[in-house]
């Protein structure tokens, strides 16, 4: 604890500034000793404080904060993902050939599978 | 990517959920009767801090009721990290900052300093007395709050710095400014 009241000087200032003292007068002292009884009074045990709306109020922004990210951003890095061979037919279901008439057919899993002739 | 933000989520939401009931934990208030008790030994310095530091103004009463209401509307803030009597002379700092602020200057219908005042301690040179006091007031509002923090009520620096929000060069600078005050006082009284 950093005190600096060592030197005489120091000393002497302290001693005269403290040789003059100011004491509550009783009037004020019985007003304030009042009204801190009447304030504790009137405030009811259940009432909330006022730093508690301060953290109600935080802690909602912050609960509407994470829904927006859940809402909003994870979705987006669902549908964002590189999706691999879309254009690629995954598996052939089933083949059979027609030789006689130069034909063959390809059953595959692919929804969108074109058919093309080849001769 | 998927399964690196599914790997993330739960401890994120986690520490936020943690956080969040850390927030709402029931705080803990002084007990009126306790405040009054903490108050006891300390209310005639801080009465005596308030007169001296608005230079014997009337307006002390109520500086000195407000400084003790906020005090006690505010008691669940205290922490126990100061004292008891650092806080409450904090609270007292700002009520006098914004007594100033209001006043905007040093108020003209203060009291003047007059050897008529009790003083308590008769082994002390009542001239030295009033010049100390005349020297104080002619300091400005926070030079006297910090001069009667550290001559008269015995704060150490640290604890002003806590009261004040001043740094401790700024705290040391005012003192050695006041000290070299006195001390050209005495030597003019001295000479004459």
């Amino acid at each position: 604890m950093t005190k600096t009241i060592n030197t005489q000087d120091d000393q002497t200032i302290s001693r005269s500034v403290q040789a003059v003292r100011y004491h509550v007068p009783d009037e004020l002292d019985n007003r304030v000793t009042q009204s801190i009884i009447n304030a504790s009074v009137s405030s009811s045990p259940s009432s909330v404080s006022p730093i508690f709306w301060f953290k109600f109020s935080i802690s909602t922004a912050v609960v509407m904060a994470l829904i927006a990210i859940f809402i909003f951003i994870v979705p987006g890095i669902e549908t964002n993902v590189p999706q691999t061979s879309t254009n690629q037919i995954s598996e052939i279901k089933t083949e059979f050939e027609l030789s006689d008439k130069n034909i063959k057919v390809l059953w595959v899993q692919k929804k969108d599978f074109t058919i093309r002739r080849q001769d | 990517m998927i399964e690196t933000a599914m790997t993330i989520k739960p401890d994120y939401v986690g520490n936020a959920l943690k956080r969040m009931v850390t927030l709402f934990k029931k705080e803990e208030t002084i007990p009126t009767a306790v405040f009054l008790q903490w108050l006891e030994p300390v209310k005639n310095h801080l009465y005596n801090f308030i007169y001296k530091a608005i230079y014997f103004s009337e307006d002390a009463n109520d500086i000195y009721q407000d400084t003790v209401m906020r005090a006690f509307k505010y008691r669940y803030s205290y922490n126990g990290a100061s004292s008891f009597k650092t806080w409450i002379f904090s609270i007292a700092n700002n009520e006098i900052k914004q007594y100033y602020n209001k006043r905007k200057k040093k108020t003209n219908d203060c009291l003047e300093w007059d050897d008529n005042c009790h003083i308590e301690d008769n082994t002390v040179d009542s001239r030295l007395v009033h010049d100390i006091y005349e020297v104080a007031q002619q300091l400005t509002p926070q030079q006297q709050r910090v001069f009667f923090l550290f001559y008269d009520d015995g704060f150490s620096i640290k604890e002003i710095q806590d009261i004040t929000g001043l740094k401790e060069g700024n705290i040391k600078f005012i003192l050695n400014q006041a000290r070299e005050k006195i001390k050209q006082k005495l030597n003019r009284r001295n000479e004459q």
